[in-house]
């Protein structure tokens, strides 16, 4: 019989990925080809070490084929939801954090059983976790902090600000005493200010009963975006069209030399002195700063490597990801995009350690940072723009922090308990 | 014939005005393209840069890009030619023949344009995997086609329409067939129709980004649109390399006007005088 | 007249070819036609057909992702359009789509109209003026959109610096995006300028094919540039200006890649047409049942415009 030769092959593969998926190797001899997706990293040399990786791997394992497809981040979701209802899935790719637990939630991810606590960052794994079970392999990650312009802080004898109040003092000092303007507060970018809910000593969502609920109409919550509005509408530390800034927008403005302190990560902070060498010296980063509940929690963000259910051939999936998750694989690609290794190994081979510019951001990702509740409905909540709609109508004056959070708890909700489809 | 002299000032004005407003846009892209990074975002804008650089283009023609810009050539051209043939015969038909429903029928084809084609991916995705066609030029040109060909041959039928019917007659009262006339007297007529329906066709087929990235998912196949996205990366955006690969992306559509133009020109005034 | 008798004389010499005359009048009459419109009805329709009546049918039901791939979903009537039509929020992507759209249009026709009327004249430099015109048309959507932001951009844009530059000292650092209708003026501006350059070269071709007889005609009966092209050639063109109008309001009422690229749709959903909430629906929501309902919603908004012109373009024709 004709199917014979695929049924057969199809339960070769579950046998072996059943047999634990660990590494590639001890599953059997991985063979066969796969298709990869790997989100576009931005840059020709990137590209380049990836398929570098591939090239690497197949002339270790004869008989292997890796099919690899950049995939551009803008329409990525779009993608992956296209060939999840299209029916023809890739067979390992990466996959933003956020969104793992809503393709794990359809079915369309394979579960991984290797222990990962303790050889992967705790709060990646955390964010592939869905009823228990986890679905991403910690790829790598980072976490925003501090960065500011040191030699203008220096002139006017300021200390980078530790808490929300010194971010106003030092920003006063900025706004009078230079042409700068002082700090980032930017509406199109959530991760600048939905991890203040934390800072303030509230919660995103909460679980009890097994179900989630919105917290984001606490006081703490309604603090947290009031402050982080008013920045931007009272002290107006960062110019009028900053209402529809995005962090490319923000850290474009300290590229120019236009703006003295924002938010950002390791890849800003590579991004910012490739494009202005001139600065070279003259920024600072440091945590970020701590919000009336002494919490300095920041969003840790990143990707996962994630296997596809209905992928032929996990075993070589599997391999080619631990392949990839090798510590000096995994810091050297890390490293060139400014974020950190997602493997414990990894970040004590990546070299920003060492770096007093870039250790900040090590600290905060390692220590001080958390992930958004690992629902599936977030990458909805993403998508809707739900949370930089809610500080957008703040920032604009149109609706007060407790109006538009109550907007929001109530659609968080109702998301909640719609059934998952 | 005579112009005034605020007339033709007039006219200048409005001709400067509307090259402006249509030269521009593209023109800062090609300044920019050739900027140094730190003379891309200034508060005073940088018209002639310091030391233009090509480095850009070379970047950009160095990765896959090049890969992308021949793979984009051989699917538009494929769905110019193909689509423009169907489009002519399509028109032809409906300009001349009274078929039935002709109204309904026009109307038909119309009315596949106006869905949002965001709303068609996924069953259009499950119809090319059917079809085994996902990753092949056929498969993107086939697809193409189906959303070129419904305005096009709109288009083609108002030229038809706006060429008189005693042309064939005349040809065929003298013992051509139908499709001799049509073929040997009514289409050379037709040439900037043909021209124009094609540069729609073609520009159609050259920018369609949402078939082109849902469709190919071989490195090797994917065209200009989708390579363009490769310079956005996550947390980063080389906007030197995107201006750049824009201008690369646009030379060839201007060379397809500057060749379809002459005929464009030359066909109206052939008509001209023939009308 | 003289020929027509010729041939008169050369039918009756022809007559034992008649038989095959009359299968040849027939195949041309009844199949050709259909012969001819074939291919096109096979490619149009052929790849078309499945995808327009599965988003018909999921608009009648509550299909998530997981349903697309196991077939499994509720038919749930016409509670989606019922949904659609009782938020307020929802409702307004429909006002919206249609006076950005019909603006679009308007703005579209109106230059394309001024620029072949210019490109009709005779004056130096007038073949050049005719490709760059076309360039616009040249540069793709999402490059386009991506060069127009930044020069809208509200520190570094060039738009913002030319206007404080000549005293309009309100642009200096003005905010483009942060409300609707700034927004919606920079993505007009946009689509405009992509879409003119389609019209004129119409319009042009138009022009061109009216007989100079009748213009000059209408001249020597002391009518005026103005008076000719108001009584004379937009008369003339009005089946063709009417068709362009068509083509462009399916287009504008479609728009996507330029509102996606430069606003998102926002500041919270303030600038979100219906194929963006389309999108927005079933790509991020996941709610291909809803996302299929605005889709054919939007399609029965532009069926009943272009039914409308159509009925135009008829009177005109009878008329």
């Amino acid at each position: 019989m004709g199917g014979a030769g695929l049924a057969g092959m199809g339960l070769l593969g579950a046998a072996a990925c059943g047999g634990g998926a660990g590494a590639g190797s001890s599953g059997g001899k991985p063979s066969g080809s796969i298709k990869v997706w790997i989100m576009q990293p931005g840059s020709n040399e990137l590209e380049g070490l990836i398929r570098g990786f591939a090239k690497d791997f197949q002339k270790k394992n004869q008989g292997t084929k890796i099919e690899l497809q950049f995939v551009p981040w803008t329409s990525a979701h779009d993608q992956f939801v296209t060939a999840v209802g299209g029916g023809q899935v890739p067979d390992l790719a990466e996959m933003g954090t956020t969104w793992t637990p809503e393709f794990a939630s359809l079915g369309a991810l394979a579960e991984q059983k290797e222990k990962l606590s303790g050889k992967y960052v705790e709060s990646l794994i955390e964010s592939g976790r869905v009823n228990g079970k986890v679905y991403g392999l910690p790829w790598y990650g980072g976490a925003r902090a501090l960065i500011y312009r040191k030699d203008v802080l220096d002139k006017l004898g300021l200390k980078a600000p530790q808490s929300w109040d010194d971010i106003v003092k030092v920003g006063e000092t900025v706004k009078k005493k230079t042409r700068l303007y002082p700090f980032g507060a930017i509406g199109n970018d959530e991760h600048q200010y939905l991890p203040m809910v934390w800072q303030a000593g509230g919660e995103i969502a909460v679980k009890s009963g097994g179900k989630w609920r919105s917290k984001m109409d606490s006081p703490q919550a309604v603090k947290a975006f009031g402050f982080y509005a008013d920045l931007f509408r009272r002290h107006k530390f960062s110019p009028a069209g900053a209402l529809n800034w995005d962090s490319l927008d923000l850290r474009k403005s300290f590229v120019t030399g236009d703006m003295a302190m924002m938010l950002g990560g390791g890849w800003d902070v590579s991004g910012i002195l490739a494009e202005a060498p001139k600065l070279k010296g003259k920024i600072g980063t440091a945590l970020t700063p701590k919000g009336p509940a002494g919490n300095r929690d920041a969003f840790a963000g990143g990707s996962h490597l994630v296997v596809f259910e209905g992928s032929q051939n996990k075993t070589l999936a599997n391999a080619f990801a631990r392949f990839m998750l090798a510590p000096e694989r995994v810091s050297e690609y890390a490293d060139k995009l400014g974020f950190l290794p997602g493997t414990i190994a990894g970040i004590k081979k990546s070299s920003s350690r060492n770096d007093p510019l870039f250790h900040p951001f090590t600290d905060q990702f390692v220590n001080m940072s958390r992930t958004y509740p690992p629902v599936p409905q977030w990458g909805g909540f993403e998508g809707d723009e739900l949370f930089v709609g809610a500080m957008q109508q703040i920032m604009g004056s149109k609706q007060t922090a407790k109006q538009a959070l109550a907007e929001v708890t109530t659609k968080m909700n109702q998301a909640f308990k719609k059934k998952t489809q | 014939m005579r112009r005034s002299f605020a007339a033709s000032l007039g006219l200048y004005a409005g001709a400067v005005a509307l090259g402006a407003f249509s030269v521009f846009p593209f023109l800062w892209m090609v300044i920019t393209s050739v900027k140094g990074s730190q003379e891309i975002f200034t508060r005073t804008p940088v018209f002639v840069p310091h030391s233009p650089t090509l480095g850009r283009y070379a970047q950009v023609l160095g990765g896959e890009f090049a890969r992308a810009l021949l793979n984009s050539v051989i699917v538009a051209t494929g769905t110019t030619v193909l689509g423009v043939s169907v489009a002519v015969l399509a028109g032809y038909s409906l300009a001349r023949f009274r078929l039935p429903l002709r109204r309904y029928l026009l109307m038909l084809i119309l009315s596949t344009q106006m869905f949002p084609l965001v709303a068609l991916i996924i069953p259009l995705f499950i119809v090319m995997r059917t079809l085994g066609l996902l990753n092949t030029y056929p498969g993107l040109i086939l697809a193409y086609l189906s959303f070129t060909v419904p305005l096009a041959a709109w288009m083609m039928r108002g030229f038809f329409q706006s060429i008189p019917p005693e042309l064939e007659d005349a040809a065929m009262v003298d013992g051509a067939t139908r499709m001799g006339a049509f073929l040997r007297v009514v289409l050379p007529v037709a040439g900037p129709g043909v021209a124009a329906t094609s540069i729609y066709a073609f520009i159609v087929a050259w920018n369609e980004f949402l078939i082109a990235l849902t469709f190919i998912s071989d490195e090797q196949m994917r065209t200009l649109p989708v390579a363009l996205q490769s310079f956005i990366g996550r947390e980063s955006t080389d906007w030197g390399a995107i201006m750049a690969a824009s201008v690369i992306f646009t030379l060839p559509v201007i060379a397809f006007f500057l060749l379809v133009h002459k005929r464009l020109t030359r066909g109206m005034a052939a008509g001209a005088l023939k009308g | 007249m003289i020929e027509a008798k010729n041939t008169g004389q050369r039918r009756r010499l022809l007559r034992p070819a008649r038989r095959q005359r009359r299968g040849r009048m027939y195949f041309e009459s009844r199949v050709l036609p259909w012969l001819l419109l074939l291919p096109a009805l096979v490619v149009i329709f052929g790849l078309i057909l499945y995808p327009v009546v599965r988003t018909l049918w999921l608009s009648f039901t509550d299909a998530g992702l997981a349903s697309l791939v196991s077939g499994q979903m509720d038919f749930v009537g016409l509670r989606n359009y019922a949904d659609i039509f009782s938020d307020p929020e929802l409702r307004m992507t429909f006002v919206r789509t249609a006076l950005f759209g019909f603006a679009c249009v308007a703005g579209t026709m109106a230059l394309g109209l001024s620029a072949a009327l210019l490109l009709n004249q005779k004056f130096r430099g007038r073949v050049v003026l005719g490709v760059l015109v076309l360039l616009p048309w040249a540069v793709p959507a999402v490059a386009a959109s991506i060069v127009w932001k930044w020069m809208f951009d509200d520190q570094y844009g060039i738009i913002n610096w030319a206007l404080s530059s000549v005293g309009l000292s309100m642009f200096k650092g003005f905010p483009w995006f942060n409300d609707w209708l700034p927004a919606f003026v920079a993505v007009g501006i946009v689509v405009v300028w992509q879409s003119f350059p389609f019209v004129a070269l119409m319009l042009l071709a138009g022009f061109q094919a009216i007989p100079q007889e009748v213009l000059e005609a209408a001249k020597s009966d002391g009518a005026g540039a103005f008076q000719r092209l108001r009584h004379v050639t937009l008369p003339m063109l009005k089946p063709l200006v009417l068709v362009l109008i068509v083509i462009s309001t399916i287009w504008d009422f479609k728009i996507f890649d330029q509102i996606y690229v430069m606003t998102g749709g926002g500041p919270a959903h303030s600038t979100e047409v219906i194929s963006v909430a389309t999108w927005r629906e079933a790509f991020t929501q996941l709610d291909f049942g809803m996302g299929s309902a605005l889709a054919i919603l939007l399609f029965v908004v532009l069926a009943l415009v272009t039914i409308i012109y159509i009925r135009l373009i008829r009177e005109e024709e009878l008329g």
